[in-house]
């Protein structure tokens, strides 16, 4: 049956091979929709790593502007930042407050190298005071937290999240290990002295991008609020009281500006941040999405228009079939099967080039699993759709009465 | 003849319904598309109020920095560097220096008001094309004496002030009282040079840091005496940057950039491997490949539908072919009807193109968009309706000119 099929087929190639590309192009556009889905979704049932209801994300930006003028140097800011760290803290609605370098749900990232052994990789990381876990409801699960006592060290220390310690130390124990890269010797400069990246500690994750962010590898470093290497804060999170009316916000505010007058403050709650980061993300797929499925309605109905054709034009064959003793049921199916293999055909040059992507990695953030349950959706639903178009001409073909059609001409 | 031609035309997609429906209903899909994008990217690049003078028009908007600890980063330029190496640029009308908007929030009665605040000079106002509602603009005066006055738009006049007339009045931006000098329509949020809700003088940014930055959060416009002096000016800005003396030598030395449209700009962002290099012209050529790209499909469904049709009409052109028409000739009128049912499904598309623009902006997903379709972007929108037609015409025609009579009369062809 289906080498007759693909005999019939390949008996009208020319006429076919418009229809196959047909297939070919639209296979590849729900292909790309389909991955990025998929993808999405994926990400979306990760955990998060962090309880962002009910914080409130305080910007400072005039003191980050301070630290861009002084090139980095302890200046009246990190007095500033200290004062703010308490005052907010004081307030009691308040349940804690911590500060941070990048906010989280925020476009903005730092990305910096880590090494350990040979192995290089980027990684995104932040910048965090102590109080930073207990605020965000990080969840560390193996050695510690960071503690007041961590001023005293000479080496920075560092937490790093499950991904980062799979890639960097596969079975290996993490703890107490550097993971500052070693400096290249063809630019290293005389005066840049190595400082230890020391891990101590093992949180899940904080994907800062919100729930559609691919998994990335991430650390945290440590904040120092006393001594000579205290830095001034850029951001601050505070958690309120389940509870807090959000007219809180206004109090808040009066108080930051009473404490540092003359800064700029921008206070927003994290899941008003969240909600603006998440439609940003999904309006481009949703627009995608939407043109595509125009696009496969244009399709589908294209095809009804070939098939259509196809069955009025092949009225004597079908009548000659029904002649000798077809089946209503078996020309229909006929009409069905030899668009199938058409379809087949269109699909099988659309995942040759497809499956291209992963074994070439060029999009090297999906995964293999991403892209299988992608392109086996895009198959579903051009098959759906072949379906769907051969009903109408199939059910035409079923009509064909086998007298009528024999006198035709 | 051409008249015959269009009766035919009619008759023939007339007759039959279907056909033509899905014909219709692909072209207008993908005119309604690549129309809305025209005027998506028209109402990004194009050259609208308070933006009149683009012609004229440049912009400094990122510096590209590099040195022995600094590997080519991309940043906006500070106010010294732009004070030292742009307001001293020789032959330019204007140049106005202005902030990168950012969002200040104001609590009015409990509410929260959120507003983007942008700090510049008088000569922004000059280089610029607002219209005033109310009041006028400050001015370079108010900016040196740091004159606590402000421009609001419409929008943030409504929401400080409801419907009341609002110059003179003060109103609390970030924690400080500014009087209202003047009141602009609002500007979109897309046209990133002179949108804000909110703007202030440079000379009342709280903390004076910002006047000895080399980066950081400032841009600038050039307003150039004439279009033709163009190429001048960047050529004396890229000699002022070969020239220029690293404030910070250990960390960078070499500093590159260029006057740029908003578009160049993007250009310039897109393909970073030259970052100090125009790249308009490949990126137009991408939008076109995307667009040709994105046609392929609708085409070859159109194709298919049309060589569909034809096979149909085998027996009429069989016996036009019999009684001595030639290959020319045929082909001319199946050019001709695809030409007429794209025309047709262009005019459907541009009805429902005004649409879904009429949606998106009632929709406020860009805050102040007025996305339009203008006579500009009817005649793309035209433009591109012809080329599908074209493009998707000639392979049916030329299928149509090689049936052979005998063949075709009976109706039979492989």
């Amino acid at each position: 049956m289906i080498r007759q099929l693909v005999k019939l087929c390949w008996n009208r190639k020319r006429a076919q091979a418009l229809v196959v590309i047909e297939v070919f192009f639209s296979f590849v556009v729900v292909f790309a929709i389909m991955t990025v889905v998929v993808y999405n979704l994926h990400n979306y049932r990760q955990p998060l790593g962090f309880e962002y209801k009910g914080v409130l994300n305080v910007s400072l930006q005039s003191l980050s502007d301070v630290i861009v003028d002084s090139g980095g140097r302890p200046t009246a800011a990190t007095e500033d930042s200290r004062r703010l760290l308490r005052e907010v803290k004081g307030l009691d609605k308040v349940e804690g407050v911590a500060g941070m370098a990048i906010p989280p749900f925020d476009l903005t990232g730092m990305n910096d190298v880590v090494e350990y052994e040979g192995r290089r990789f980027e990684s995104y990381n932040n910048q965090v005071t102590d109080d930073f876990a207990t605020v965000m409801g990080l969840q560390v699960t193996g050695g510690r937290w960071f503690e007041a006592a961590d001023d005293a060290l000479a080496y920075d220390p560092v937490l790093i999240n499950e991904r980062l310690e799979r890639d960097l130390f596969g079975a290996e124990d993490p703890l107490g290990k550097d993971i500052a890269p070693r400096p290249d010797p063809a630019q290293a400069r005389g005066d840049a002295a190595h400082r230890e990246l020391r891990v101590v500690g093992v949180f899940t994750d904080f994907r800062e991008d919100g729930e559609l962010s691919g998994p990335e590898p991430y650390f945290l470093k440590r904040s120092r609020m006393a001594g000579p290497e205290a830095r001034p804060l850029y951001n601050l999170v505070v958690r309120v009281r389940p509870g807090t009316p959000p007219s809180f916000e206004e109090t808040l505010m009066t108080r930051l500006r009473a404490t540092v007058p003359g800064a700029t403050f921008q206070i927003d709650p994290l899941t008003k941040m969240r909600g603006s980061i998440m439609r940003l993300k999904l309006l481009p797929l949703a627009a995608a999405a939407l043109i595509a499925g125009f696009m496969l309605v244009m399709v589908a109905l294209g095809m009804v228009g070939v098939l259509w054709q196809s069955v009025a034009r092949r009225r004597r064959e079908i009548g000659l079939r029904r002649a000798l003793g077809a089946t209503g049921r078996g020309v229909s199916l006929q009409v069905l099967g030899e668009l199938l293999v058409v379809t087949t055909a269109g699909l099988l040059l659309g995942a040759a080039l497809t499956v291209q992507f992963p074994l070439l990695g060029v999009i090297e953030w999906v995964s293999d699993g991403v892209y299988a349950t992608g392109m086996a959706l895009a198959a579903l639903t051009i098959y759906g759709l072949t379906v769907v178009s051969a009903l109408y001409p199939s059910w035409l073909a079923t009509q064909v009465e086998p007298a009528e059609a024999l006198h035709d001409e | 003849m051409l008249r015959n031609y269009l009766k035919v035309a009619l008759k023939v997609l007339l007759r039959r319904r279907f056909y033509t429906f899905i014909s219709l209903f692909g072209i207008a899909f993908t005119l309604v598309v690549l129309t809305v994008a025209a005027a998506f990217l028209d109402h990004v690049f194009g050259a609208h109020p308070p933006e009149t003078r683009a012609d004229r028009t440049r912009g400094v908007y990122m510096i590209f920095m590099s040195g022995p600890t600094t590997t080519r980063t991309m940043t906006f330029p500070g106010y010294a560097f732009l004070d030292r190496y742009v307001r001293t640029l020789p032959g330019v009308e204007r140049v106005s220096l202005y902030t990168f908007q950012e969002k200040v929030v104001t609590y009015k009665d409990g509410a929260r008001i959120e507003a983007y605040r942008k700090y510049t000079d008088g000569a922004f106002w000059q280089i610029m094309d607002f219209r005033f509602l109310e009041g006028g603009p400050f001015t370079a005066k108010d900016d040196e004496e740091r004159s606590r006055v402000a421009v609001l738009n419409a929008s943030t006049r409504r929401r400080f002030f409801g419907d009341e007339p609002a110059v003179g009045q003060s109103v609390e931006i970030d924690g400080e009282r500014f009087r209202v000098v003047g009141v602009v329509e609002d500007v979109s949020y897309l046209r990133f040079t002179p949108f804000a809700d909110v703007w202030l003088p440079i000379g009342t940014i709280k903390n004076d840091s910002y006047r000895t930055a080399f980066y950081g959060n400032f841009m600038a416009a050039i307003l150039a005496p004439r279009a033709a002096d163009l190429p001048r000016i960047a050529e004396e800005y890229r000699s002022a940057l070969e020239r220029l003396e690293s404030p910070d030598p250990a960390r960078f030395t070499v500093v590159r950039g260029g006057i740029d449209t908003p578009f160049s700009m993007l250009s310039r962002m897109l393909f970073t491997r030259k970052l100090e290099q125009n790249r308009s012209a490949r990126l137009l050529a991408w939008l076109l490949g995307l667009a040709v790209l994105f046609m392929l499909l609708p085409t070859v469904n159109l194709v298919n539908i049309s060589v569909s049709r034809i096979l149909e009409r085998a027996s009429e052109i069989g016996v036009r072919k019999a009684f001595g028409a030639s290959a020319r000739t045929l082909v001319g009128q199946f050019l001709v009807e695809n030409l007429v049912l794209t025309v047709v499904g262009g005019l459907v598309g541009l009805v429902l193109a005004a649409l879904v623009v009429a949606a998106l902006n009632g929709s406020g997903l860009f805050p102040y968009a007025r996305f339009a379709v203008n006579h500009r972007v009817f005649l793309y929108g035209l433009l591109a309706t012809l080329f599908f037609g074209v493009f998707s015409g000639v392979y049916p025609a030329w299928k149509m000119s090689r049936l052979h009579p005998v063949d075709a009369l009976k109706g039979a062809l492989r």
